[in-house]
């Protein structure tokens, strides 16, 4: 599945949105995370495309891997202040 | 960092249980009345901060549940299998929180499909029900045309044994004078004169039988 700047933006938020709502102290991992942007309505995206976005939310800051180092396999993440500072921004 | 307000900032920051109020009513009511209901209680907000906060809340309440069971499943194994690091616990509370999160999602969207499909059964088989109606109703017209046919013919043979109409048949009156007086004998008092003849199968609903010939 080609994804066009749109999409990207799109699936950026999405991913966001998730990770907003996880109040727990766990992260969200990649595949979870893919799974919900597929139930979303994107049935052929593939994982690394989701963890090429999530790379770049890091890198903004908004989001930070969780647990890094103990479980390199199967990466998660969790949302910064600064990313849920994004999110209602977004959505006001 | 922007000073624009932030829309569902202020649902997601109330306490839980009027954030599970507003859900309940944003589940039975649109946003525009949960809009002016929560404006009457002083909470002023944005319909795009309610569709934001309906589509947060399940979510986050999903894990939140899915958490508790992880710790109770953390603290279980931490009571069972001594020598398990505070990491080790860590990972394995990330993988169970993972897993059950994964499986929800998969009960979710296996609930999305089999709506879906049952949707699509269903008009499918309303489709077919309308289709099998209206083959019905042809039929059922099919079969009406053909009783007026054999009901025509049958008063034909009946009226032309009859002296009296074969005389204003073969008169030399005009056509509209003979269907006048065709229609008097035949329909007698039921017969309205100048209406011209509309449907076949009678837009003159006469108390005459058909086939019944004068005396």
């Amino acid at each position: 599945m080609t994804l066009s700047p749109e999409q990207r933006e799109q699936l950026r938020l999405s991913l966001l949105r998730f990770l907003d709502a996880n109040q727990t102290r766990y992260g969200l991992a990649v595949s979870l995370l893919l799974q919900m942007a597929r139930n979303e309505g994107r049935p052929g995206l593939e994982r690394d495309q989701v963890i090429g976005e999530l790379l770049y939310l890091e890198d903004k800051h908004l989001i930070v891997e969780t647990l890094k180092g103990v479980s390199p396999e199967n990466p998660a993440f969790r949302i910064t202040a600064e990313g849920r500072d994004f999110v209602a921004m977004q959505m006001s | 960092m922007s000073d624009k307000p932030r829309g569902d900032s202020k649902l997601k920051s109330l306490p839980e249980e009027r954030q599970a109020a507003i859900f309940e009513h944003l589940r039975e009511n649109t946003y525009r009345k949960t809009l002016q209901w929560l404006r009457e209680d002083g909470v002023e907000t944005s319909i795009r901060a309610l569709s934001e906060f309906f589509a947060w809340y399940p979510l986050r309440r999903q894990f939140l549940e899915d958490e508790t069971t992880t710790e109770a499943l953390v603290d279980q194994l931490k009571k069972e299998v001594g020598g398990l690091s505070e990491e080790q616990l860590d990972a394995l509370g990330q993988r169970t929180f993972s897993l059950l999160a994964i499986r929800r999602q998969d009960t979710n969207a296996f609930v999305k499909v089999r709506s879906a499909r049952f949707k699509a059964e269903l008009e499918t088989a309303k489709l077919q029900l309308r289709e099998k109606a209206e083959a019905r109703l042809s039929r059922s017209l099919e079969l009406q045309r053909q009783k007026f046919r054999r009901e025509t013919t049958e008063l034909y043979l009946k009226w032309f044994e009859d002296r009296k109409a074969r005389e204003i048949a073969s008169s030399s009156v005009t056509n509209s004078d003979k269907i006048e007086r065709l229609g008097q004998l035949m329909f007698g008092a039921d017969w309205t004169t100048g209406v011209a003849a509309t449907a076949p199968g009678g837009a003159r609903s006469g108390k005459s039988k058909p086939g019944e010939v004068s005396k």
